[in-house]
């Protein structure tokens, strides 16, 4: 099974695992998991443990005893996903030395798996909201300095060479006084990609503030998590969210922003709502694609979000599995599949064809499993050599009569339209030229597993390429950052500053 | 190595995952990350003190990804005796993170031996030696009926526990307490006496013979003796007493894999002896720690040399992992003996998940009622396919004669042990068992380990753990002139490569 010339471990997809006829009613231990005690937040003992067709880890603290949390509500996929294996890539300079071990030398030391696939700045944090449902924990006493902004712009290059992405993000970013200067700062020939995460009040607010963002080709990942007033109070605290998020949405369409509609999931708050997500998806050009995040109850908010019990979260798998009822079908279950190149348990996507009759989701026409490298080492798609072999083999298997799809000339006519416009007879299109191609006939669905207190695994952490990169040149990866580092960050010390939080008495 | 699209390199391996180890030199705990390179699987471990170290754990990763998709039911110890203060491995045990109970208890009964092998894994005091007292046996045996009532096998070693004056006596006490399988460990040396095997035999003793090559001269390298001519005649003694043998070699690349082809004929062609269990070298205790380490061998490397040796007859995916045990620790092949010459891999017969299941209830199979069913559905199997083996007459003639003669149709039902012993006559075994050391130390297996080391107060600890961290602290089995010793033949950090020199890998 093993390709060693090859930058992805090719699953078998007839992998099946063997059970003995106990191990489907008693606990089966799976692995060893370096994991975080709930209460003392130190790195302790853990145990993966299969148990009613679900993944516990189970933690001993010396202090504090024992606990238990849940992994992954979906053993069968767990296990699945633990075959998708793809080489990292190297970034060409490491911050940090390996000194005292992981994640206390973050970062990036040179023990690290994964480089900076998709780098966040956190310009401010300041922000507008006080949400419920927060991770970090907004001080109100920086901004990123322009010199900062610079230095930590052109770190990342250093590191990374080029980049598919780089993501601003706060606090909330708007505002910071010097944010568009930061836009154009940040637009380099190195960076194909910039976004911004928002609460999109300041969208909301201003057309023209959008306009702004479509004139810079700025992406635009909208926080929305519902479009119903009493989850997003609950989410998001007071305040007529609902109208704000309607209008963010109707001015990012008229100024045709390209947009990623993000969304927290919450166990018994918003689960009901995927389908929603997916609805805006399918019916609006100018939202390229989804992010669910199961929420994580850890940072200023979300720790004492509530009611929370550790064993009844909402984990990747329940996100996979809601999409059925939640379209009506038009997603299930076998259209998504682990992201590879980060830790698997930490990604999971589908990819979707724009064709005529409406989207179909690439796993029912492309055996994405044939094709991992499509996907490897990043987490969009990317119309390199390996797409076009991907999408000639599906453009093979239709017509051979492969798959049973009700419609497949619809998709073999998308296909081979596609590959006309990305590599037409007469001329070799830039890289570049055809991302903007494949982003107008291809969308996303992403899930994003962070990790709280509970989850905290150091395995994933090892591979995390959701980096947050540090005016000091350092590139924290995400949870690790979030659980140990973000607290002693210098540029947050000093007294809380004040902050006007919108509709706050709404 | 590959480049990728943007400069980057990729990585020139696969990271899998993270375990925790511990370091090679100071035995303080360090994470291992799994890595997948070149077809093999290494452990890439850091030590604050000690730097790096990389330890191959199997030269297959098609093996060690293949082993952990067989999923059985752990049962954690009835009974915690120790509490979690300085996590996995050095609160045993058990503590709370031990998630497996004994099924195999294995007691040095003494730290007195009659050799100083170059390869001996655990440390021993011949100085005034530690013999265990009869008081202290019966405590061990209550304690171990108390909590691990599905102990049927029990193991004797030592140092050599033919040394121990009450050996027979102690084999008696534990035929007493009902426990049905009793073995000896041991070199051989004192079984020249005739008159000892009697008495073994009168208690229906096993043995258990270290017999690790043919060639003299390499005994001599691996034991520090010439005694293949004496173990040969103790074969033919236990052979005339009829006395049960499993014939133990610690494989050492390079040195005696040559002798495990002719090591399985020899099994394969003696009614007494049922299996042949094979140790991968292990490079910890009073000689292991200071030998060659180009001697390191894997569980798929013997696959390799079976597979060879029978011209495919046996191969790797004849063999399952023990649903007691991690599934890498060991490696199990039975084959039935068919009547007339010949054998086939029992996997061959019902396939690896009913396997599997057959081993669940043990480390070997007992001939209970379901293993009538097993044999019935088989002969069904035949009929209906007679083509799918090239042995299937042989098969359903002998598995005819076996329930023929283990659940006879007239007269009463045989006891077990009469089963047994039909059956143990009609197949052989090969278990790989591969102990760790302090190199390539995995506390995932040691918290699934099912083989443990019982103390007079009830204490059970996991044999790696024992031979690796708790032994040397034992003024019963060390000195200081041994640990002297042993730390002058630990290979030095920056001269160690823990990487076995002659392995293939794939």
């Amino acid at each position: 099974m093993s390709q060693s010339d090859d930058v992805c471990m090719i699953p078998n997809p007839e992998q099946r695992f063997i059970r003995t006829p106990r191990a489907e009613v008693l606990e089966v231990f799976h692995s060893f998991s370096r994991s975080m005690c709930p209460t003392c937040r130190k790195l302790v003992d853990g145990q993966r443990i299969i148990r009613d067709g679900q993944v516990i880890l189970r933690k001993q603290c010396p202090t504090c005893g024992k606990s238990e949390a849940l992994i992954s509500s979906d053993a069968e996929w767990f296990l699945r996903s633990l075959t998708f294996l793809a080489r990292g890539s190297v970034p060409h300079k490491y911050s940090t030395e390996v000194k005292d071990g992981c994640p206390t030398d973050c970062g990036l030391c040179p023990s690290h798996e994964q480089h900076s696939c998709l780098p966040i700045i956190e310009i401010t944090n300041h922000c507008n909201l006080d949400c419920p449902i927060c991770i970090v924990q907004n001080r109100h006493n920086y901004n990123m300095t322009r010199a900062e902004f610079t230095a930590v712009v052109d770190g990342l290059i250093e590191k990374e060479g080029t980049l598919d992405t780089i993501n601003i993000s706060g606090g909330e970013p708007t505002m910071h006084p010097e944010f568009m200067d930061f836009l154009d700062i940040a637009k380099r020939p190195e960076i194909s990609r910039v976004s911004i995460s928002t609460n999109g009040l300041k969208l909301a607010a201003s057309l023209d503030f959008c306009k702004e963002l479509a004139d810079r080709g700025v992406y635009v990942s909208l926080q929305l998590d519902a479009l119903s007033a009493p989850e997003l109070r609950v989410l998001r605290g007071s305040g007529d969210h609902r109208a704000a998020r309607m209008r963010a949405l109707e001015n990012l369409e008229q100024a045709n922003v390209r947009t990623t509609i993000v969304s927290t999931v919450a166990r018994g708050v918003n689960d009901d709502q995927i389908g929603e997500c997916v609805k805006l998806l399918y019916e609006n050009d100018f939202i390229y694609s989804l992010m669910f995040q199961p929420a994580a109850y850890t940072g200023y908010g979300g720790s004492h979000f509530g009611p929370h019990d550790p064993m009844n979260i909402i984990t990747i798998p329940d996100i996979v599995r809601a999409f059925e009822p939640q379209t009506a079908g038009a997603l299930t279950y076998s259209d998504f599949m682990p992201l590879p190149c980060s830790h698997p348990s930490c990604f999971a996507l589908t990819y979707l064809l724009k064709t005529k009759e409406g989207m179909v989701p690439f796993p029912r026409f492309i055996e994405l499993e044939k094709y991992l490298r499509v996907i490897c080492n990043r987490g969009t798609i990317r119309p390199d050599e390996n797409l076009e072999e991907a999408v000639r083999g599906a453009i093979d298997d239709l017509w051979s009569g492969k798959h049973q799809l009700p419609d497949p000339d619809q998709i073999l006519g998308t296909l081979k339209h596609l590959l006309r416009l990305m590599y037409p007879a007469d001329r070799v299109l830039e890289l570049e030229d055809r991302l903007q191609i494949g982003e107008g006939a291809v969308k996303t669905i992403f899930i994003h597993a962070f990790m709280d207190e509970h989850t905290f695994e150091v395995d994933r952490i090892k591979k995390c390429c959701t980096h947050y990169a540090m005016p000091d040149g350092r590139l924290m990866p995400g949870c690790a950052y979030n659980m140990f580092h973000r607290a002693k960050d210098p540029r947050y010390q000093g007294d809380v500053g004040s902050a006007t939080i919108w509709q706050k008495d709404g | 190595m590959t480049v990728e699209a943007t400069g980057r390199l990729f990585a020139e391996h696969v990271y899998y995952g993270n375990t925790k180890s511990i370091c090679g030199f100071c035995k303080e705990p360090v994470d291992a990350k799994i890595h997948i390179r070149g077809g093999a699987v290494w452990f890439d471990k850091f030590c604050p003190t000690h730097g790096q170290e990389e330890v191959l754990v199997s030269s297959s990763a098609a093996w060690y990804l293949d082993s952990l998709t067989f999923l059985a039911p752990h049962r954690p110890p009835r009974k915690v005796m120790k509490a979690v203060e300085k996590g996995c491995p050095y609160d045993c045990g058990p503590c709370d993170s031990h998630q497996q109970r004994t099924y195999l208890p294995v007691i040095p009964i003494t730290s007195a031996c009659n050799l100083d092998c170059p390869i001996c894994y655990t440390v021993n005091n011949n100085n005034n030696p530690h013999m265990l007292s009869a008081e202290e046996m019966r405590q061990i045996l209550e304690r171990l009926v108390e909590h691990h009532s599905e102990v049927d096998i029990i193991n004797f070693t030592g140092g050599e526990p033919t040394m121990h004056p009450q050996l027979v006596e102690f084999l008696e006490m534990c035929r007493e307490v009902g426990i049905e399988r009793l073995t000896v460990s041991t070199n051989g040396l004192r079984l020249l006496d005739e008159g000892y095997v009697q008495r073994l035999a009168a208690v229906d003793a096993r043995v258990i013979l270290s017999l690790d090559t043919f060639d003299e001269e390499v005994d001599k390298q691996l034991l520090g003796a010439k005694t293949v001519k004496a173990k040969l005649r103790v074969l033919d003694i236990c052979a005339r007493h009829d006395v049960t043998v499993t014939i133990l070699p610690a494989i050492a690349a390079g040195l005696n894999d040559k002798d495990v082809p002719a090591l399985f004929d020899l099994v394969m062609s003696r009614p007494n002896i049922i299996s042949l269990e094979c140790h991968t070298l292990c490079f910890t205790g009073q000689g292991g720690v200071g030998f060659e380490r180009s001697a390191r061998i894997t569980v798929p490397d013997l696959h390799r040399i079976f597979e060879a040796h029978t011209g495919g007859k046996i191969t790797s995916t004849d063999f399952v992992p023990s649903p007691l045990a991690h599934p890498h620790c060991y490696s199990i092949c039975y084959m039935l003996l068919l009547d007339g010459g010949g054998f086939v891999p029992y996997v061959r017969l019902v396939g690896r998940a009913r396997l599997f299941e057959m081993l669940e209830d043990s480390l070997y199979i007992e001939p209970r009622e379901k293993v009538e069913q097993i044999f019935l559905d088989i002969i069904d199997d035949m009929w209906a396919d007679p083509d799918r083996l090239e042995e299937s007459e042989a098969v359903l003639s002998t598995l005819k004669r076996l329930i023929r003669e283990m659940f006879p149709q007239d007269g009463p039902p045989l006891s077990l042990a009469a089963r047994r012993k039909i059956v143990e006559r009609s197949s052989k075994a090969i278990y790989i068992h591969s102990h760790m050391d302090e190199e390539n130390f995995d506390v995932a297996r040691v918290m699934k380990c099912c083989v443990g080391v019982p103390g007079p107060d009830g204490t059970n600890i996991p044999t790696c753990s024992y031979n690796v961290l708790y032994r040397e602290r034992d003024p019963r089995f060390a000195n200081a002139s041994m640990l002297d010793r042993m730390e002058q033949t630990r290979p030095t950090p920056s001269g160690c490569s823990a990487n076995g020199a002659s392995h293939e890998p794939e």
